[in-house]
């Protein structure tokens, strides 16, 4: 069975590489550049992950996360930054990511946690 | 005795002096007439006696003739019988010379020879002989001898004795009568004179008991006049003298009540009108320091209660009395050659209907200090009497005028001396110029109304003077608003009274600025109405600080006092405005040495960020250089398709990225001068909005609004750093407008400065950041450097010119961005 990822990130080249990344690894992924698109989605389909990214307009990866804990959707999220703060990383995890990745991101390291999580 | 009858005289009133003297008089001149009268009757009575004795003794003596020669004498005894039947005949006889009775009224007596002296007298008398005896009988007699002559031949004497008894009673009783009436006309004279002493007394009486009210301080007090005679015109003089008397206490009380010198004229024409009864009073106080000007002050009874009239010495009736130092009587003044006539005084003597005056000086100690007149609308009022009043009146009036004067002069001098103190103390603990300006012109404003006080700068670029502060508020509302301000009362610097002052470095008095050909500006001078000038210099240590001017509505000499005041005046506000201007250097100085200070660690900092920045930017750019080139060779490898493709593409345009952030701080961190052209700014803009169409950051949903000012043609600017600016101010709108919205770009032209509006309907920046959006790494978006606006910043500021922002959250943002037209860099 094909689990389904969504990819929420504001940056295209991250998302697409991101996507094509995941793609080749089997997953079903839908991407979308904005949190209000990413929680049209999770509404609507029934994702096995979400992979977001914390820096985002107008509303940001915490936002997410707290939308997500509002509408009890029991999906796990992970968090990605290329710039993080001990601050927002125990703020994330507050509000329930199951991983806090720092960008660059190393693909092995990242398909082994989507692995771990989704299996 | 005589002593205290010349006591008793002297404390007599004057009712008993004149009766005593009527008394006196009167019986004096009836003792003198008493005897004359007396004599007189007596003398008329004895000599009709004697005339007809005599005729009795003639007749008796021509009968005897013939008896005598005939030598028979019987007739005759019939004849002196006859003549004793008269009862007054004491005896009738005829004697011989020898003495013996040839006849005799008594016929026993013939014979006999008489031997007595009046007897032998009367035998021997040659001629008619009269002897006045008293008889053996007690008997007055006045006894008549007339001799009988028979031929030249004396032979007898004829001898008539007549008794005068009855004749000395007629005397003696019309001698009682005269004496009785004398003595009751005396007594009836005496009544007279009492009651005419007392009536012609009466108003003695009442002069005394006048003067004892008057004395008392019943000022008031009149006395009847019962007639026109000596003592009518005494009483008239009298309460005239009162009335006067009354006028100049009234005068004086109201002198010591009142220092005004309003009041003090008042009430000197109140008393002058009533004292002559005038209907109209004019005074004219001569101000001390106008010179030769006298101004007429208080009127009473005119048209006007004020008249501005200037008496010119010599001409008109106050001109005649300042000439002349003595008072003027008219009785038609339009007629009266003595005057000169001046046709203005005649318009106003004429519109009052003034026919007779009088005018006299108001001196004190020889000098004339005012006038005062006094007209009536009828011909010959006025009399010399009325002169003599107001002389009085006047006397008075010139020390009631000195003590005004003198009040007035003294309060004055308080004033000043308050308003100077006042000044000083606000003018040291003050170091506002306006405010200093205000005070001193309030201060003088409160001393003097009539003066007009402005203090003058010159800004420092223009080449102007300006009422103080005028030039402050010009350039606080900008450069039209200022123009129009100083428009109103600017002088041209070194033109103008204003301008004189400052040449000159001295005190400028004018008395009438009318007649002034340095005057400039006409059209200020006749709008105010100013007369008279003071300027004054405000020097601090042979600097020019400003002028202090002085300007008044009426002609004015400008007295030492007063000139000295202003000085010390100008003095402080030298001092103080010398003071301000330190303090502002002062605060001026600190201000820019924070601020310089705030920049160097600010250019300290962006230097140093600057360097690091462009250090790793630069060490960045070798692998990037490498990356880029491994990726175009990729991507010229067919076999690479699909996703793989995709990839590709991806880093390439994120590599295109990286270098273009590289390329920010480099340019920021490695700045370079910019390089000037003339740069035609609406073009750049268009360029710039149609690169950035095509650029994928912008959403296609943005509309383009352009409002440009057509007469800006060309900036002078390096072209590639003003591209640079515009494209990084009109991506940051359009990114911060992802949901569409309208770019505005605006230019418009302000003085010598092009401005540029650069508009988004985005959600603005938040307030927090609003402050610091230029300092570079400040960024609101997620992947922005923070570097586009510091650069902007830099690049304007290289430029010589400046940008601001406004932003409300949520409301757009606007950059304004302004630049000198010609500049040539800073």
């Amino acid at each position: 069975m094909t689990r389904k990822i969504l990819v929420v990130d504001d940056e295209l080249g991250m998302r697409k590489s991101l996507a094509i990344m995941l793609r080749r690894e089997q997953y079903q992924v839908t991407e979308t550049g904005s949190v209000a698109e990413a929680v049209g989605h999770l509404k609507s389909g029934d994702f096995d992950l979400v992979i977001a990214d914390l820096m985002m307009e107008p509303l940001n990866g915490l936002d997410l996360l707290t939308l997500i804990q509002r509408y009890r959707t029991r999906c796990p999220v992970i968090i990605m930054t290329a710039f993080g703060t001990p601050e927002a990383r125990s703020e994330a995890a507050a509000l329930g990511a199951v991983d806090f990745i720092e960008k660059p991101l190393q693909a092995p390291h990242l398909l082994d946690r989507v692995r771990a999580l989704v299996t | 005795m005589l002593r205290r009858l010349r006591a008793w005289y002297d404390n007599a009133s004057l009712q008993k002096k004149f009766s005593l003297h009527v008394v006196l008089s009167t019986a004096l001149l009836f003792a003198l007439m008493l005897p004359v009268v007396l004599y007189i009757q007596r003398r008329v009575v004895l000599t009709a006696v004697e005339e007809s004795g005599f005729r009795i003794a003639d007749i008796f003596a021509r009968s005897s003739v013939q008896a005598v020669l005939a030598d028979d004498y019987l007739v005759m005894q019939h004849v002196v019988n006859g003549i004793a039947s008269a009862k007054k005949v004491r005896f009738a006889m005829l004697l011989k010379d020898d003495g013996e009775v040839l006849v005799h009224t008594r016929a026993i007596e013939r014979g006999r020879r008489y031997d007595d002296p009046g007897s032998r007298a009367s035998a021997g008398a040659r001629g008619p002989l009269l002897q006045d005896y008293v008889d053996a009988d007690g008997v007055r007699v006045y006894d008549f001898t007339v001799p009988v002559y028979v031929l030249d031949e004396k032979r007898a004497s004829a001898r008539v004795g007549l008794s005068i008894e009855h004749e000395l009673r007629e005397i003696a009783r019309t001698r009682n009568s005269i004496l009785f009436f004398g003595v009751a006309v005396l007594a009836l004279g005496l009544a007279w004179a009492t009651y005419q002493a007392r009536r012609l007394t009466y108003p003695v009486r009442a002069l005394v008991e006048g003067t004892e009210e008057i004395a008392r301080g019943n000022l008031g007090h009149r006395l009847p006049v019962y007639a026109r005679d000596e003592l009518g015109q005494l009483a008239q003089a009298f309460n005239r003298m009162t009335a006067s008397v009354q006028a100049v206490f009234e005068t004086s009380r109201e002198i010591s009540s009142a220092l005004d010198i309003e009041v003090v004229l008042k009430s000197i024409s109140t008393h002058a009108q009533r004292l002559v009864k005038a209907d109209m009073v004019f005074i004219a106080p001569i101000e001390r320091d106008a010179g030769d000007a006298h101004v007429l002050r208080v009127v009473l009874g005119g048209r006007k209660t004020r008249y501005n009239v200037v008496v010119k010495p010599g001409v008109g009736m106050g001109g005649w009395v300042l000439a002349n130092h003595q008072p003027l009587l008219t009785d038609n003044y339009l007629t009266d050659p003595r005057i000169i006539h001046d046709p203005a005084y005649d318009k106003t003597i004429r519109d009052d209907g003034v026919v007779s005056a009088l005018a006299l000086p108001i001196t004190l100690q020889g000098e004339i200090i005012g006038l005062l007149w006094a007209a009536n609308r009828k011909s010959a009022v006025f009399t010399e009497e009325d002169v003599d009043t107001l002389g009085r009146l006047a006397q008075q009036a010139a020390i009631a005028m000195a003590n005004a004067r003198l009040y007035a002069e003294t309060k004055l001098k308080t004033a000043r001396l308050e308003a100077l103190i006042r000044v000083s103390h606000v003018m040291t603990s003050t170091l506002e110029p306006q405010r200093i300006a205000k005070v001193i012109t309030e201060a003088m404003s409160d001393l003097a109304p009539d003066m007009v006080v402005r203090l003058w700068e010159t800004p420092d670029d223009a080449k102007i003077w300006v009422p103080f502060g005028s030039a402050r508020a010009l350039g606080d509302e900008g450069v039209e608003g200022a123009e129009g301000a100083v428009d109103e009362l600017a002088l041209p610097a070194g033109a103008g009274l204003v301008g004189a002052v400052a040449a000159q470095r001295a005190p400028v008095v004018v008395d009438d600025v009318r007649d002034d050909d340095r005057v400039v500006r006409h059209d200020v001078i006749e709008r105010e109405g100013f007369v008279s000038f003071l300027g004054l210099p405000l020097l601090r240590e042979e600097k020019l600080l400003g002028v202090l001017s002085v300007m008044t509505r009426t002609r004015r000499r400008f007295s030492d006092d007063e000139i000295s005041l202003l000085a010390s005046l100008a003095q402080q506000a030298a001092i103080a405005l010398e003071n301000a201007r330190l303090y502002q250097d002062l605060r001026q100085s600190h201000h820019e040495l924070v601020s310089a200070q705030a920049e160097l660690v600010r250019t300290t900092r962006m230097a140093a960020m600057g360097e690091i920045a462009a250090a790793v930017a630069h060490e960045a750019r070798n692998p990037l250089g490498a990356l880029s080139n491994c990726i175009q060779m990729l991507r010229d490898n067919p076999h690479i398709t699909g996703e793989d493709a995709e990839l590709l593409t991806i880093m390439q345009s994120e590599s295109k990225r990286l270098n273009d952030i590289i390329t920010d701080f480099l340019t920021f961190g490695r700045p370079r001068a910019p390089q000037f052209a003339p740069v035609d700014l609406h073009e750049l803009i268009d360029a710039t909005w149609t690169l950035l169409q095509r650029d994928d950051r912008c959403p296609a949903s943005i509309g383009f609004e352009r409002r440009f000012d057509e007469t800006l043609t060309s900036v002078t600017a390096d072209h590639d750093q003003l591209r640079q600016v515009f494209w990084n101010l009109l991506l940051n709108a359009v990114q911060a407008m992802r949901e569409g919205g309208t770019l505005s770009v605006e230019t418009r032209r302000v003085g010598r400065h092009a401005e540029v509006l650069v508009r988004d309907t985005g959600p603005g920046i938040p307030a927090g950041i609003q402050a610091r959006i230029f300092e570079p790494f400040v960024t609101t978006k997620s992947g922005g450097t923070g570097l586009g606006l510091a650069i902007v910043r830099r690049i304007i500021e290289d430029h010589g010119g400046r940008i601001t922002v406004s932003a409300h959250d949520g409301a757009g943002t606007c950059f304004v961005l302004s630049l000198t037209v010609d500049a040539k860099g800073v």
